[in-house]
C-alpha cells in the first residue's frame, strides 16, 4: 500500500513538473523565431486574421497548401480564403483546425482536400496526438536551445499575420515520370474503402459545418503519385452518401491543361508547383464563384491589407524567379 | 515498432508486463512467446516463418542428436571393451553428419537471405571486367529482423547438444522462446541455451525491485541512444556521404563521433534490452564492458559485442585450433620455429577465419570484410611483436604496470578502433581510404574557424549537450570499471536524493532527447546487421 501511495505521489510530481515545462516550452508567438516550427507556422496565421474576415477555409495535408492560392482568388474575385493545411495533416487535425478557426471566423465555405481521408489514423498515432496536445513539452522540447527570459513568465499570444494566407510557394520543377502520369486514372468500378475512423470524423466535420452555416466541399488536387480511380470512386460514394459536393481534379487534368513536364515539384507527381497550383486555383475560383454567393471585398477599405499581401506575394514570386535564373 | 518507439515503450511493454504479472506463473511463458511473435510479426510480417522454420529445425536436430547419443550409450554398455573405440568413432561420424546438416541448413538460409545480392553483384562485376556478356539474375530477398542473431543462437544450441553440454529440449515452445524472446530479437545479445532458456520458462514474478532496477537500466540506455547517438545521426550522415566536400579536420571529427554514435547506439540498445529482461526476472549476458578502457585490440573485443566475440571464439576459433590438421601443423611448426611462434601459425589460420566471418557477419559489403581483416591484422601483429615489445621495454626499464604506460596503451587502442570504425561506416573501402588520407594531406582547422562544422546538421548547443552527456557516461563507465553499481548506490540514499535523481533522468530524456519533428527516427543500428 505504501508503495502504491509513493508511486501516485511520484506521478503527481511528474505531472506538475511537466505542466510547468509545457508552459515554458510552448511558443509564445506564431513566428519561426518563437519556435512554432515550419510545419505549423503558415496555418497558424488563421488565428491572427481580423475577426470574421475569411470567406473560405481550406483544410488538408500537403496537397492543399500546394494547390490552393488564396491571394490569387483575392485578386481575381475579391473573396478571402485561408489554407489551414499542414504536412501529413490527419483528418482529426483538420477537424481541430476547423474548430479553432471558427473561434474567430465565420467562413461560408469549408474545403477539404480529400487525400487525408485515406491516411491511416491508428490508435497509437491518436494517443500520440493526444499527448502532444495535452503536454506541449514533448512537441516543443527542442526549444531548450532558444529559450529566453520571456518564456518563463509570458503566456502564449499569436500576433504574426501570415502574408501568403497558408499557401506555400514552390517554383521547383520536375518532369513527372511517364509511368506515373500516364493512365493513372484508369476507369474501373472498384471503390477504395475509407477507414472507418476517418469517415466518422468526416461526418463530424460535416455536422459542425452544417451547425455553423458553412458549406463543406471536398476536392482532390491532381497528384498521380497519390491518386487513383479506386480512390476517386471511394470518395465519390462517401461524398454522395453524406451529401457533400466533390470535385476530383485528377479527372480534369486536360481541361486544366496540367503539363506534367512543368507543373510538378517531384518526379512521382506528388505535389503541384506554383504554375500547377495556379491552374487548380483558377478552376476552383471559377467553380466557387459560379456555385456560391461569395462577396467581393476588393473595394472595402477594411480589406486593404489583402491588396498589400497580394503585392508582397507577387514580389516574392519575382524575386524567387530571379534567384532561380 | 522498435525498442525506442512510443508504441513499444508506452503501450507494448507496459501491457505485456501488466498481463504477465496477473497471469499464474505456469502460463507466463505463453505470454512471453505470444509477445515475441507479435513483436517479430509487427516488424517482419510473414518473414516470421524463417524463425519458426529455424526453431523446428534445431528442435528435431537436437532430438536426433540426443537419440544417437542415447543409442551409442546403450550399445557401448553392451559392447566388448576392444570394440568401444570403433563404436564411439562410428557414432561420432553419424553425429557429425547430423550436426553438419543442421549448421549448414541454418547458416545456409542466412547466407542466401543476406548475401545473395552481394555475391551476385560481385560476380556480375567480375563478368563485366572479363567482358563476358552473361549476367546473373539477382533476386531481391527480404531479410527478416534479427536473423543474424537468432541463427547464431540456433547454431550454438545444436553444437552444445552435439558436445553434450546440454540436453536436447523436447519442448518446442521453450526452444522457440529462447530463439525469439522479444527484447533480444533485434540486436542480441547472442545467448546460449544454458544461459536463458530456463529463466524465460520459469516465469518469475515482476517485483518492485526488478521493475525499478530494469527501468533505471532502460533509462540509461535511452540517454545514450536518444540524447547522444540519435543527435549525431544527421551530422555523421552528411560527413560520410559528402566527404569530398570537407577537409581533414572534419574527417577527424567524423571519425571520432561515428565511433561515439555507434557505441552509444548499440550499448544504449543493450541497456534497453537487458533492462527489459530484468523487469521479467531474466538475466541476459552483458554485451559491453567499458570497451574504451581496453589496452589492446584483443582486449577490446572481449569488452565490445562480447557475446559475438564469445560465439566466434567457442564455435569457430577453438574447434579450428583443435582440429587435427591444425594440431599437426602446430606440432611441426613448434619444432621448426620454436614454442612461441610455432603455435602462432595455427592460431593465425583460425584467427583469419574468425575475423573473416566477423566482418562478413556485420553485413554484405567489402567495407565489413575490410573491417574484419583490419582487426585480424592488428591482433595478429600484436601477437607477433609481443616478444619484441617485451624485450624492448625490459631494455628501456619501462614498467608496463605504470599508469602512464597503460594510459598510452588505451589511447593507442582507441585510435586504432576509430580507424576501424571509419571503414565500417564508410560508403566504400576507397571512400574510407580517401577520408583517412584527407586527415594527413588536407588537415586544417578552417571548418572550425569559419563555422562550417556548425552547418552539417548540428549546432553549438547540440555539441555542448553531446559533450556533457558523454562526460556523464564516461564517469559512469569509470564507476562500473571499479565495480561500483550506481543503481545500488542510489537505492541506499534517502527519498529526496533518489527521486531527484529519477526526475533528472526522466526530464533529461524528455528535454534533450533527439526525437520529434526536428529529427529523423533512427532505428537501432545493429538491427540492420
Amino acid at each position: 500500500m505504501k508503495r502504491i501511495i509513493k508511486c501516485i505521489i511520484f506521478i503527481i510530481i511528474f505531472l506538475i513538473i511537466i505542466a510547468i515545462l509545457s508552459k515554458i516550452f510552448i511558443p509564445k508567438n506564431n513566428t519561426l523565431e518563437a519556435g512554432i516550427g515550419k510545419r505549423k507556422q503558415p496555418a497558424s496565421g488563421i488565428l491572427t486574421e481580423p475577426e470574421n474576415t475569411i470567406d473560405v477555409l481550406v483544410l488538408g495535408d500537403s496537397e492543399s497548401y500546394n494547390s490552393y492560392i488564396p491571394l490569387e482568388l483575392w485578386n481575381q474575385y475579391g473573396f478571402t480564403s485561408y489554407v489551414c493545411g499542414t504536412p501529413a495533416q490527419r483528418i482529426s487535425n483538420s477537424y481541430e483546425y476547423l474548430k479553432s478557426a471558427f473561434n474567430t471566423q465565420k467562413p461560408k465555405i469549408v474545403i477539404l482536400e480529400a487525400n487525408n481521408l485515406y491516411t491511416k489514423n491508428g490508435v497509437v498515432r491518436r494517443i500520440k496526438e493526444y499527448i502532444d496536445k495535452k503536454i506541449p513539452a514533448f512537441e516543443y522540447h527542442d526549444r531548450w536551445k532558444s529559450l529566453s527570459k520571456e518564456d518563463f513568465y509570458k503566456s502564449s499570444e499569436y500576433t504574426e499575420i501570415v502574408n501568403d494566407k497558408g499557401y506555400r510557394y514552390s517554383n521547383k520543377v520536375r518532369i513527372v515520370k511517364k509511368s506515373k502520369r500516364e493512365n493513372f486514372m484508369q476507369v474501373n468500378e472498384n471503390a477504395k474503402n475509407i477507414p472507418g475512423y476517418n469517415k466518422k470524423i468526416l461526418k463530424e466535420i460535416k455536422d459542425y459545418c452544417d451547425k455553423n452555416g458553412a458549406k463543406l466541399i471536398l476536392y482532390s488536387s491532381p497528384a498521380p503519385a497519390n491518386w487513383s480511380y479506386d480512390k476517386h470512386n471511394g470518395i465519390e460514394k462517401c461524398a454522395k452518401d453524406s451529401r457533400i459536393e466533390y470535385i476530383d481534379l485528377n479527372l480534369k487534368v486536360d481541361e486544366l491543361q496540367i503539363n506534367w513536364k512543368e507543373d510538378s515539384q517531384e518526379k512521382r507527381g506528388e505535389h503541384l508547383n506554383y504554375t500547377g497550383a495556379l491552374k487548380v486555383t483558377n478552376y476552383l475560383g471559377n467553380y466557387l464563384k459560379e456555385h456560391n454567393e461569395l462577396p467581393d471585398h476588393r473595394q472595402d477599405e477594411k480589406y486593404n491589407s489583402w491588396n498589400e499581401a497580394y503585392n508582397n506575394f507577387q514580389k516574392e514570386i519575382e524575386e524567387s524567379k530571379k534567384a532561380s535564373v | 515498432m522498435t525498442y525506442f518507439s512510443v508504441i513499444y515503450l508506452l503501450i507494448f511493454l507496459p501491457v505485456v508486463a501488466l498481463i504477465y504479472n496477473i497471469l499464474p506463473q505456469k502460463h507466463r511463458w505463453k505470454l512471453l512467446l505470444l509477445a515475441s511473435f507479435t513483436f517479430f510479426f509487427s516488424i517482419s510480417k510473414g518473414l516470421i516463418v524463417y524463425a519458426i522454420g529455424s526453431t523446428f529445425l534445431i528442435h528435431y536436430i537436437g532430438i536426433w542428436l540426443e537419440n544417437v547419443q542415447e543409442e551409442r550409450n546403450r550399445v557401448l554398455k553392451e559392447a566388448e571393451k576392444e570394440n568401444k573405440k570403433k563404436i564411439r568413432a562410428d557414432y561420432l561420424k553419424k553425429q557429425r553428419r547430423i550436426l553438419t546438416f543442421g549448421v549448414l541448413a541454418n547458416v545456409g538460409v542466412l547466407l542466401v537471405v543476406k548475401y545473395t545480392g552481394f555475391f551476385g553483384e560481385n560476380i556480375n562485376s567480375l563478368l563485366e571486367t572479363m567482358k563476358v556478356s552473361f549476367r546473373l539474375h539477382i533476386p531481391k530477398i527480404l531479410m527478416p529482423i534479427g536473423i543474424s542473431f537468432y541463427t547464431l543462437q540456433a547454431v550454438s544450441y545444436i553444437v552444445d547438444v552435439y558436445h553434450e553440454k546440454i540436453k536436447a529440449d523436447k519442448n518446442l515452445a521453450r526452444l522457440s522462446l529462447y530463439l525469439t524472446f522479444f527484447p533480444q530479437i533485434m540486436e542480441g545479445p547472442i545467448c546460449r541455451y544454458s544461459e536463458t532458456a530456463m529463466q524465460l520458462w520459469e516465469g518469475n514474478k515482476i517485483t518492485y525491485e526488478s521493475l525499478k532496477s530494469g527501468l533505471l537500466r532502460i533509462s540509461y540506455g535511452m540517454i545514450k541512444k536518444m540524447i547522444i547517438a540519435d543527435r549525431l545521426n544527421k551530422f555523421i550522415g552528411e560527413i560520410y556521404t559528402h566527404y569530398g566536400k570537407y577537409d581533414g579536420g572534419i574527417m577527424v571529427v567524423g571519425m571520432v563521433l561515428y565511433t561515439l554514435q555507434l557505441y552509444m547506439d548499440f550499448s544504449g540498445t543493450m541497456d534497453m534490452v537487458i533492462g527489459t529482461s530484468e523487469i521479467f526476472g531474466v538475466k541476459l549476458p552483458e554485451n559491453f564492458k567499458q570497451p574504451f578502457f581496453s589496452k589492446n585490440i584483443s582486449e577490446f573485443w572481449t569488452r565490445w559485442h562480447i557475446t559475438l566475440g564469445a560465439f566466434f571464439r567457442d564455435y569457430i576459433f577453438y574447434p579450428l585450433s583443435l582440429s587435427e590438421p591444425l594440431k599437426k601443423l602446430t606440432t611441426n611448426a613448434r619444432k621448426k620455429i620454436g614454442k612461441y611462434y610455432g603455435p602462432l601459425i595455427a592460431s593465425a589460420i583460425a584467427l583469419f577465419c574468425v575475423w573473416f566471418c566477423n566482418g562478413l557477419w556485420h553485413g554484405a559489403a567489402w567495407t565489413f570484410i575490410f573491417f574484419g581483416m583490419y582487426h585480424f591484422v592488428l591482433i595478429l601483429s600484436g601477437k607477433i611483436f609481443e616478444p619484441a615489445v617485451l624485450w624492448l621495454s625490459t631494455k628501456l626499464h619501462i614498467n608496463r604496470e605504470k599508469a602512464w604506460y597503460k594510459g598510452l596503451q588505451i589511447i593507442k587502442t582507441t585510435l586504432l578502433v576509430f580507424i576501424g570504425e571509419l571503414f565500417f561506416r564508410a560508403t566504400s573501402v576507397k571512400a574510407g581510404f580517401e577520408m583517412l588520407g584527407k586527415m594527413f594531406t588536407n588537415f586544417t582547422l578552417n571548418s572550425f574557424k569559419d563555422g562550417t562544422i556548425l552547418k552539417l546538421g548540428m549546432d553549438l548547443p547540440d555539441f555542448i549537450i553531446i559533450a556533457i552527456f558523454t562526460v556523464i557516461v564516461f564517469i559512469i563507465s569509470i564507476m562500473h570499471e571499479k565495480d561500483i553499481s550506481i543503481r545500488k548506490e542510489i537505492s541506499k540514499k534517502n527519498i529526496v536524493i533518489r527521486w531527484t535523481f529519477y526526475y533528472l533522468i526522466i526530464f533529461a530524456i524528455i528535454i534533450f532527447g533527439a526525437y520529434g519533428l526536428n529529427y529523423e527516427v533512427v532505428q537501432p543500428m545493429y538491427a540492420n546487421f
